[in-house]
């Protein structure tokens, strides 16, 4: 366990006087996460498979309905189970959630969105987490999650997912990125503290971002950033994430400089992680209505998770364009990416000369702006990440925070590839800029804005 | 303060929904056809469509949501709106409408009943959109 710092202690006495989590000791959490079998810790999951794990995404505001929900994603071949967390307790919003119960139960219907954790409490939370065997993954998107992550790892999660960038600039437009940061400093450290050896917390970022033509620089460049702020924390586990972008040349680059510019940047900062991976998301943009063509694009998503050789695949069902999924398709999306992956098994990645070539081409890139962001100091300070939004440094197309800039204009060439139209603010020199520049030179058309809408519809307009 | 015949349109994305892509697209494409829009972003509790409505002096109002929140917050949004004396031409976009057949015709006789002139379930296609406002908006100045 690691020695926590005394701003963390500070921070933590006051969380757990919270209205809603009064009843737990400052002890509890390390007490049960210890008596918890090590099978609980996602962590330890990846050595017994040659595949990628599979976690579908689910979570219902009923308790009794996402036991039922775990139980059968986990006899289906789930090896993950997620619990997804209602927008309402995203944004801290507790005491609407308790309305909303309310009048669930009045209505007899589910008018929330995902699991209410922090409602709910840890302790019934874990009655119905202890019925299944394999870990559990926390899915949310909250800017301010400490409270939601005492919860849960009060609960028994073992799987965190978020980050101080990844869960605010795709998913608010209150929270202040300082403030975001610091909080997901609070995250990690906590995070730190209650990993035991062999049961180590597994943080994961949300490379995903706004999921709508975002750069794979951007990707890259918030990746590292968090995936350094956490391990600064202390945090061992840690999983770099990123979603489907609708080219497999682009995936297997991305994959490619995730694993070598993590390793790099550990390396430079002399931080020691048990456990590094890499997770796959399905396509996160519009999903077809049509079910034949969505269950396509999760075939396809799922080869590509195995083709970039991904340690997690997080998936979709057919349901993605209509409404949460349900159970029963649920179950049925994580039957078919098993049978998928138990077959599909490929030794190396796929390479070429394009792959190396723009491989090394953003690997040069991530690499030129982190050294802008991180000024070669011998600590990662998150004013200097505040400072690279705020320069537009960071800059995710389509967020909705105040402080991203939204100079940044990207678009699709002809093979489905992202590319930059107008670099913004990021801090690149003319040299590697140059690529994506001149094959739109070569096609102006890239930028209309009706290519633009079908750039984001990628999957639905075909 | 505005000072030509440009119809004018209030818009956002209800509650705690953070889906800001379409709402972002949605605006450039009104701007693009010339009408003035005030957009409240993503995040927009009720109260403040009905203070939009009033200061910008509001033609339309368009109101999405993706995540299914609008069932709890629409009604919300009614009894807000239900102080204004006059009430702009009401829109719904997103993701609305459930598969269940029996359940989206329950759904789409509650939304109607809310005020809602048109509803955008899953709607792609931003020419249809603007060619119903225009439609709708000419109706309204008859």
């Amino acid at each position: 366990m690691k020695t926590p710092s005394n701003f963390f202690l500070k921070s933590r006495k006051e969380i757990l006087k919270h209205k809603y989590l009064k009843n737990l000791k400052f002890e509890d959490t390390s007490i049960y996460l210890n008596s918890l079998k090590k099978s609980k810790f996602s962590v330890n999951k990846y050595e017994d498979f040659d595949r990628p794990l599979i976690q579908p995404r689910g979570g219902y505001s009923n308790i009794n309905k996402q036991q039922k929900l775990n139980i059968e994603l986990e006899k289906s071949g789930a090896d993950l189970i997620p619990l997804t967390i209602d927008s309402f307790t995203r944004l801290n919003d507790y005491e609407s959630v308790n309305k909303v119960l309310i009048k669930e139960k009045q209505l007899n219907k589910e008018i929330l969105n995902g699991y209410p954790l922090v409602n709910h409490g840890y302790e019934k939370t874990r009655a119905i987490l202890n019925k299944v065997n394999n870990p559990i993954s926390l899915r949310h998107g909250t800017p301010d999650a400490r409270l939601l992550v005492e919860h849960a790892l009060a609960s028994g999660i073992t799987d965190i997912e978020g980050g101080g960038l990844s869960y605010s600039l795709p998913y608010s437009k209150k929270m202040p990125i300082e403030k975001s940061l610091m909080f997901w400093g609070y995250v990690d450290e906590l995070c730190a503290f209650m990993s035991g050896e062999k049961k180590e917390i597994m943080r994961e970022s949300f490379g995903v971002l706004t999921a709508t033509l975002v750069p794979p620089l951007i990707i890259v460049i918030v990746e590292i950033l968090e995936l350094l702020m956490s391990a600064q924390k202390g945090t061992k586990a840690f999983m770099l994430t990123f979603a489907q972008t609708g080219s497999l040349v682009q995936d297997i680059i991305i994959a490619n400089v995730l694993r070598m510019i993590s390793k790099k940047y550990l390396s430079k900062y002399n931080f020691s992680l048990k456990a590094l991976k890499l997770g796959y998301h399905h396509w996160m943009g519009p999903f077809p209505n049509n079910f034949d063509k969505s269950n396509a694009l999760i075939v396809q998503g799922t080869f590509n998770a195995a083709l970039i050789k991904a340690d997690k695949v997080i998936i979709k069902t057919k349901f993605e364009s209509h409404s949460i999924p349900t159970i029963e398709a649920n179950c049925e999306a994580t039957k078919t990416v098993k049978y998928i992956l138990d077959i599909f098994k490929i030794k190396d990645t796929l390479t070429n000369d394009e792959i190396l070539i723009e491989t090394n081409n953003l690997f040069e890139q991530a690499e030129s702006v982190l050294e802008i962001i991180l000024k070669n100091k011998q600590t990662i300070d998150i004013i200097d990440v505040c400072d690279a939004v705020n320069e537009g440094y960071i800059d995710i197309p389509f967020s909705p925070h105040p402080q991203n800039k939204n100079k940044v204009r990207t678009y699709r060439d002809h093979y489905g590839m992202i590319r930059f139209a107008d670099y913004g603010k990021i801090p690149l020199t003319d040299k590697l800029k140059e690529k994506d520049l001149k094959i739109l030179k070569l096609n102006k058309n890239y930028l209309k804005a009706n290519n633009v809408i079908d750039a984001i519809n990628f999957m639905v307009s075909k | 303060m505005f000072l030509n015949n440009n119809k004018k349109v209030v818009m956002g994305v209800i509650g705690h929904d953070i889906h800001s892509v379409s709402n972002i697209l949605m605006q450039q494409a009104l701007k693009n056809s010339d009408y003035d829009v005030l957009n409240l972003g993503v995040e927009t509790q009720p109260n403040f469509y009905k203070d939009a409505i009033i200061e910008f002096g509001a033609d339309v109002l368009l109101i999405s949501s993706l995540n299914g929140e609008w069932k709890y917050w629409i009604p919300k949004l009614k009894k807000s709106l239900s102080l204004l004396k006059t009430k702009p031409i009401l829109y719904l976009g997103g993701n609305i409408l459930s598969l269940n057949r029996r359940e989206s015709e329950l759904e789409l006789f509650k939304i109607q009943n809310y005020g809602f002139k048109r509803i955008f379930d899953r709607n792609k296609n931003f020419d249809y959109f603007l060619n119903c406002l225009e439609k709708d908006l000419n109706e309204d100045a008859e």
